[in-house]
């Protein structure tokens, strides 16, 4: 199959990539709080969708590809949307009760 | 290249289109259950990064980052490589394939020989969940702490798992294009193959920042 799109459409596409890494990497030396989360995970996507529709080819795939292509996205934002629902709710473990480290340490393990 | 004559045309199918959507459907079909394997690690990784934040990032920063960059720069050209390898067999240009499929494996290759060495530096430093797990800090902080590197490893191990798996694959069919002439005609398992690896990549691509780039302010 021929695909749309030339070797210097693939080359600056690996520009991109590598440009929006270098950003990650300037961002994270920022403590922005939930944005710097919210950054991060921003550019990971944004690489993402490059990847997917130029190096994996969805440009010039049919509708019913691309379906299939974000239909394990899709499942998975249903399942983090409900497990988020759920956890909302939850209290973190009291860590030294009943989080326990299975490794030494210099001070005395807390038995359960 | 819709002929229903070609002599890639496998026999239940009406036209090349119609072969080449079917195995393309159902390698996305595959990949989206790989990203629920993934995606299930991601879930744990999202609350306990929640609940345990402060821990977390102090865990993070043992990790290796110029290390996990260079990883991630290796990964993106293997990509490109492997773009490049596809464009060959459909271009049906056998020295090329041969040529690019070897810098992908190659990048592979360099790639988790890197991971092995961090892995290592990781045990040494008694930073491997199990027994010999020490963390350095309050006895409040060992569960968590030990948690972030499970997750590290589970999360970096399935992804190294994946790739020695497509790695595997690529070499069978590098040694079937470079001493079966004809096999180089089928730009097909090229395409399938692609689509597996940069899954791969992306996968890679969203582990490097919940990894190593949690907060890695100087202040530090």
């Amino acid at each position: 199959m021929r695909h749309r799109g030339t070797l210097i459409t693939d080359a600056m596409v690996l520009a991109t990539l590598l440009l929006l890494l270098a950003i990650s990497i300037l961002a994270s030396r920022y403590s922005l709080g939930i944005w710097s989360s919210i950054v991060a995970l921003g550019i990971a996507a944004m690489k993402a969708g490059l990847i997917v529709w130029y190096f994996m080819h969805l440009r010039d795939e049919t509708t019913m590809i691309r379906l299939f292509a974000v239909a394990g996205l899709s499942g998975l934002a249903v399942m983090l949307l409900l497990l988020t629902a759920d956890y909302r709710d939850r209290k973190p473990a009291s860590s030294a009760d009943t989080l326990t480290s299975y490794g030494t340490s210099s001070v005395t393990r807390q038995v359960n | 290249m819709t002929t229903s004559s070609s002599p890639l045309l496998a026999h239940h199918f009406d036209d090349l289109d119609q072969q080449h959507q079917a195995a393309t459907a159902g390698m996305w079909a595959f990949l989206a259950t790989e990203v629920l394997l993934f995606g299930g690690l991601f879930a744990g990784y999202a609350v306990y990064r929640n609940w345990y934040g402060d821990v977390w990032t102090a865990a993070s920063q043992k990790l290796d980052m110029p290390l996990g960059a260079v990883n991630t720069v290796v990964l993106l050209f293997s990509s490109f490589t492997m773009v490049l390898a596809v464009r060959a067999a459909e271009e049906g240009n056998r020295l090329q394939l041969l040529r690019h499929m070897a810098a992908t494996i190659l990048l592979g290759t360099v790639f988790l020989a890197i991971k092995g060495s961090e892995y290592a530096h990781k045990i040494e430093s008694n930073l491997m969940p199990g027994t010999t797990f020490r963390w350095d800090g309050p006895a409040s902080d060992q569960g968590p702490a030990e948690l972030f590197f499970s997750y590290y490893f589970a999360m970096t191990g399935t992804h190294a798992v994946h790739m020695v798996i497509g790695m595997i694959v690529m070499i069978v069919l590098w040694l079937r294009i470079a001493f079966d002439r004809r096999s180089a005609l089928n730009p097909q398992p090229i395409e399938i193959i692609g689509l597996y690896w940069h899954f791969v990549d992306v996968n890679w691509v969203f582990l490097f920042p919940l990894l190593y780039l949690i907060d890695r302010s100087p202040l530090r």
